[in-house]
């Protein structure tokens, strides 16, 4: 698959986000072998979107994609109703949450199916943190998967404060639900595509679906406004979108400096690769390496998933967004993360064996 | 005795079928038309008789009641609807013979389909027994494993990594 696969998965998503997408030239023949790809990533919904209006659509053996695009439809339905839920709980405890990703970019889709999310991802500002983090571990708080930050990885360089001036309130069923503002949103997303090497095409479309609806008062002198690296790696998943999706930066209003700047010779075929990647550790079901201590063959398997491609090791190291080899970096990447591994071992471990223990 | 739907449940509706989430149990089904018809119209205050006629009018079908018998009795086993106190024994011809008449009826018989995450939808990572905090000790997580506290020097981790659930 790979390359190809990639390739193939790319075509498919163009314009998948659209309210009526662009013509597709794919076959069935061709969309069949991706299915188990797609639902992997999460993409099935995008792929519906896109052939659904398409004489594929009757096509009985693509019929999985219909599925997985109601299935996700009503799991975001839930988290839609478990969201203002967990808002005002919140609130009640004295923390102000801000979204990111999940329904601050799924609702912009032009349906709940397109789009699938598994948690809510809600930022505090740092003197909010402990009273929302208590809030959350106390018994009775709203059945839903939260996952609280304090920051994001991909927001290091920027200030709290300023994070929170910049945030917008939307609503959802009469509840007021504050999120980034565009544009930071739009550094979260890109960043945390890259940060995971693109293991899901669909963040890539998330890339592609804020720069079509950017608000008219969006100010790129914000958006591109920290560290040169966060910066300079926004730019690389905009020309990543542009590569892959088709997306037109000009149109989305780009500045030309952010839009011209050339991507590194090695962006694009390790994107297309990660597209058609048959396997991946984010892929649900893919064992913790902890669980697998106990079992090499297993421990094998899961170790080399745990190679990152250029783009996440990249990310993750934060090495320039150049055209230098990306070899050594993905070595240092691999080494660093195992050493961390080898060192939480011992716990895993213990754990294991008592664990075992205690059932036989 | 009268069949009610449970409370909090969610509906999706499509022009084929309507998916029903039990935001309880975190279990999603699949009804057809028939179905879903009875469990929005099964309040409590009704009894067969009157969802039979209820159906039947709605679907501009003839039906009779073993028709609707037979899907409670499906959403019933789904968890779905609920009878104060016991629900009804059956009454006449067995299930499968019942079915083979009902084939011949005009409304269509009540379908209910527990869906549990389709193959083609598995890239949500909607694991709703995440291993996040100490009340998640014991709980089922993903690969079938539970949550496991696992200490590392003075902290404390909680980790998908026990035994099968």
């Amino acid at each position: 698959m790979s390359r190809h696969g990639g390739r193939l998965v790319a075509g498919l998503l163009r314009g998948s986000w659209r309210p009526s997408p662009p013509p597709l030239e794919l076959q069935a023949a061709d969309l069949l072998p991706l299915l188990p790809l797609l639902g992997r990533q999460g993409s099935s919904g995008l792929a519906w979107a896109r052939i659904r209006t398409t004489p594929l659509a009757a096509e009985p053996a693509l019929a999985p994609l219909r599925e997985a695009y109601r299935y996700y439809g009503l799991r975001v339905k839930v988290l839609e109703t478990r969201l203002p839920e967990v808002v005002a709980y919140l609130r009640e405890h004295g923390a102000e949450p801000v979204l990111g990703k999940g329904w601050a970019v799924g609702r912009l889709y032009p349906g709940r199916g397109h789009r699938p999310y598994g948690d809510l991802d809600l930022w505090v500002r740092p003197s909010d943190h402990h009273a929302a983090r208590e809030a959350l571990r106390t018994p009775g708080r709203p059945d839903a998967p939260v996952e609280l930050h304090r920051s994001f990885k991909q927001l290091a360089d920027q200030d709290p404060d300023a994070l929170w001036r910049h945030a917008r309130v939307e609503e959802l069923d009469g509840a007021e639900i504050r999120t980034f503002g565009p544009e930071h949103h739009l550094r979260l997303v890109a960043l945390h595509a890259l940060r995971h090497g693109l293991a899901r095409p669909l963040w890539l479309c998330d890339v592609a679906i804020l720069l079509e609806t950017l608000p008219p008062d969006f100010d790129w002198e914000v958006a591109m406004a920290g560290g040169a690296w966060y910066s300079d790696g926004v730019r690389c998943a905009l020309g990543l979108a542009r590569e892959l999706l088709g997306v037109d930066l000009e149109g989305a209003g780009v500045p030309r400096k952010w839009r011209e700047a050339p991507l590194p010779s090695w962006m694009v075929p390790a994107a297309l690769e990660a597209f058609g990647a048959r396997a991946h550790y984010m892929a649900p079901g893919t064992p913790d390496p902890g669980s697998t201590l106990l079992s090499p063959r297993a421990l094998l398997r899961v170790a080399r998933l745990r190679w990152a491609n250029a783009l996440e090791a990249t990310s993750r190291r934060m090495a320039p967004w150049n055209d230098r080899p990306r070899l050594p970096t993905q070595l240092a990447d691999y080494l660093l993360r195992g050493a961390g591994f080898l060192g939480r071992s011992p716990g895993y471990l213990f754990d294991l064996v008592t664990d075992r223990e205690s059932r036989a | 005795m009268n069949p009610k739907a449970k409370t909090n449940l969610l509906f999706e509706d499509y022009p084929d079928e309507t998916l029903v989430y039990d935001l309880d149990r975190h279990r999603a089904h699949c009804l057809n038309p028939t179905a879903a018809f009875l469990l929005r119209e099964a309040d409590g205050t009704r009894d067969v008789a009157e969802l039979t006629r209820m159906a039947e009018a709605a679907f501009e079908e003839d039906g009779g009641e073993d028709v609707i018998r037979l899907g409670l009795e499906r959403l019933e086993r789904a968890r779905l609807v609920e009878w104060e106190g016991s629900s009804p024994a059956p009454s006449g011809p067995s299930r499968r013979e019942a079915i083979r008449r009902l084939a011949t009826v005009g409304l269509a018989i009540p379908a209910v389909m527990t869906v549990v995450s389709p193959l083609y939808a598995q890239g949500t990572g909607i694991t709703p027994q995440e291993c996040k905090t100490l009340e998640d000790i014991g709980n089922c997580c993903v690969n079938q494993k539970r949550c496991i506290r696992v200490q590392q020097g003075k902290s404390v981790r909680i980790r998908c990594l026990g035994a099968r659930c």
